[in-house]
């Protein structure tokens, strides 16, 4: 045997033994299979659904075909709920309670590191099924969509991942919109703009490029043409485009991935594009003023920092009080939240009301249960985003250079209810 | 015909699996993603059983292709961008980059890093490696040949390796 082989058959033990243990979740295999009469009727159902859908899909074309090209029109959705609705309400006070353990349990049970570093979900989809977060190994970066059953799926590696990084990430349907932004690892503080916007095809992990702005410093040391940043919703990528980084108004582009067009829709402002409860925005934080409503329940009305996860809705009324209302009641429940100067709904996820104070400690947030108004602290677990019935957020790992995260996915639809 | 629950046989060789398809790629990451992608592969074809004689073959040789796969894939991902490019960064880690063997290793084909893999970490012999390859023992020996020619004349391996 030569000395090459010799050194290749020592170097491979070698490297072999650096791996010591798999990450649960590689091995996670689900636990239950659909059975033939099971697939069969899924087949049909699928079927029967696409059937349906092209049906709907003929109608609507037929519907719109005397209307103007869509790609050159603001996709605005005129809302169906009035802006002051009178509601009769039930008002309801909170009481404290103890968060029960299986909800500990759940929290601990649905942290994960996806064999990372650190990983940061960016965004969810609107069922709630599918989550898309970067992952940080130390050396590459990545962008992964974790579906219901925690698999992970790397849909883009993120190149030169020493100094990119993707920042904001939406998802609907086959597709993700990407902002990918220079964040080098030494860096002490960056521009939080996106450099590309980059929409991924899930289907075979193609990347297009929407918009791209360099980071191009001017003579008084400003960047010249900003992204702030994108979000892709219902079949539409939004996004601003500034002058440069300080101006305070901004065009908003929209990519129709049907049409494939790209179209200048509105000037707005000095805010990225986001979605929020009631459509996507992109006015400042504190006014909140929807662009592209989505169509609302007639009980719900189109007030600032309205939240939904699509199966429940919950409004700030007033500095102390919450509304939170779902499908099936009639009326929406108020509810009022004692000892706390200024209530800050952050989400909403099925009964549960997630939200902040100036007495909520760092690292904890206040859950409400809107059936019983028993209201308990979730430590430890920042929620940052909420579909479908879930809530995502991270937890602090400290275990990747002081600031590792993990994600943490809770499904409310598994949770027992509070009770004071 | 053996038949063994696809959670047993992802505890009893999911390290081994790992350890495989981390060799033949040289990432760790991309390693994990293959062996889960394997691993439901799997259960999406057999299902919660594994009516295989040998399971750990199978498996390794649907890593060796999926590989070869993503590969391809991976060369057409990204449109090109009238952006300045930094410089390029490697994705392995540290450790792996102090190492010109393992790094000269990385550098070869695809096809000849599995076979090389196979010949000198798991020992396999050439009927076996063709049988995992789906190829011929020519085949394998002439990928072989190959590919130790191709480290014998690396540059980087200071003075050569005979």
């Amino acid at each position: 045997m030569s000395e090459l082989e010799d050194r290749l058959r020592t170097m491979l033990r070698e490297r072999a033994g650096d791996v010591t243990e798999v990450p649960a979740h590689v091995l996670a295999v689900p636990s239950a299979r659909p059975s033939g009469i099971r697939r069969t009727a899924w087949l049909v159902a699928a079927a029967v659904a696409v059937v349906l859908a092209l049906a709907a899909a003929v109608v609507a074309v037929s519907g719109n075909r005397h209307r103007s090209a869509p790609a050159t029109r603001p996709p605005t959705v005129h809302p169906s709920s009035p802006a002051h609705p009178t509601p009769t309400t039930v008002t309801t006070v909170a009481c404290a309670a103890a968060l029960p353990a299986k909800w500990r349990t759940a929290v601990q049970s649905g942290t994960s590191r996806f064999g990372a570093e650190s990983v940061m979900p960016l965004g969810i989809s609107e069922d709630g099924h599918q989550v898309i977060a970067t992952r940080d190994f130390g050396a590459a970066r990545d962008v992964v969509v974790i579906d219901a059953s925690g698999h992970a799926r790397r849909i883009y590696s993120v190149p030169q991942p020493d100094t990119y990084q993707v920042i904001h990430a939406s998802i609907d349907g086959n597709y993700a919109a990407l902002d990918l932004s220079r964040y080098p690892r030494s860096a002490a503080s960056i521009i939080p703009s996106a450099q590309k916007v980059l929409l991924v095809d899930l289907r075979d992990l193609k990347v297009t490029v929407l918009a791209a702005a360099p980071i191009v410093i001017n003579r008084s040391g400003e960047q010249r043409r900003t992204i702030d940043g994108s979000v892709l919703w219902r079949g539409t990528v939004y996004w601003d485009v500034r002058a440069h980084y300080t101006a305070q108004v901004a065009d908003i582009d929209a990519y129709s991935i049907a049409t494939g067009h790209t179209s200048l829709i509105a000037h707005g402002g000095p805010f990225f594009p986001r979605v929020v409860g009631g459509g996507v925005t992109w006015s400042s934080y504190d006014a909140n003023t929807v662009s592209v409503w989505r169509t609302l329940p007639p009980q719900v009305p189109r007030a600032p920092g309205l939240q939904s996860d699509g199966t429940s809705y919950a409004w700030p009324i007033g500095r102390d009080r919450i509304a939170w209302w779902a499908p099936g009641r009639r009326n929406p429940v108020v509810l009022r939240i004692p000892d706390v100067p200024e209530v800050q709904l952050e989400w909403v996820a099925g009964p549960y009301v997630f939200f902040g104070s100036d007495r909520v400690p760092v690292q904890a947030t206040r859950v409400i249960d809107a059936r019983s108004g028993a209201t308990a602290l979730l430590r430890g677990s920042t929620p940052l985003m909420a579909a479908g019935g879930s809530v995502v957020g991270y937890v602090f790992t400290g275990s990747f250079k002081e600031s590792g995260t993990a994600l943490v996915r809770l499904d409310t639809s598994q949770l027992p209810g509070l009770h004071c | 015909m053996r038949r063994e629950p696809l959670p047993q046989f992802a505890a009893r060789c999911g390290l081994e699996l790992l350890r495989f398809a981390y060799l033949v790629y040289g990432d760790r990451q991309r390693a994990e993603d293959l062996v889960q992608e394997v691993l439901l592969a799997m259960y999406r074809r057999f299902g919660e059983t594994l009516p295989l004689d040998n399971p750990h073959g199978y498996a390794r040789r649907a890593i060796v292709h999926a590989n070869v796969s993503r590969s391809r894939r991976a060369s057409s991902r990204e449109l090109p961008v009238a952006l300045v490019p930094d410089l390029a960064a490697a994705e392995a880690d540290d450790v792996a980059e102090r190492d010109e063997l393992w790094r000269a290793l990385r550098r070869l084909p695809q096809r000849q890093r599995a076979v090389l893999v196979m010949r000198f970490y798991l020992d396999a012999s050439d009927e076996e490696i063709a049988h995992t390859l789906g190829c011929r023992r020519g085949t394998v020996r002439s990928v072989a040949s190959r590919a130790l020619a191709a480290m014998r004349t690396d540059p980087s391996l200071e003075g050569g390796v005979r």
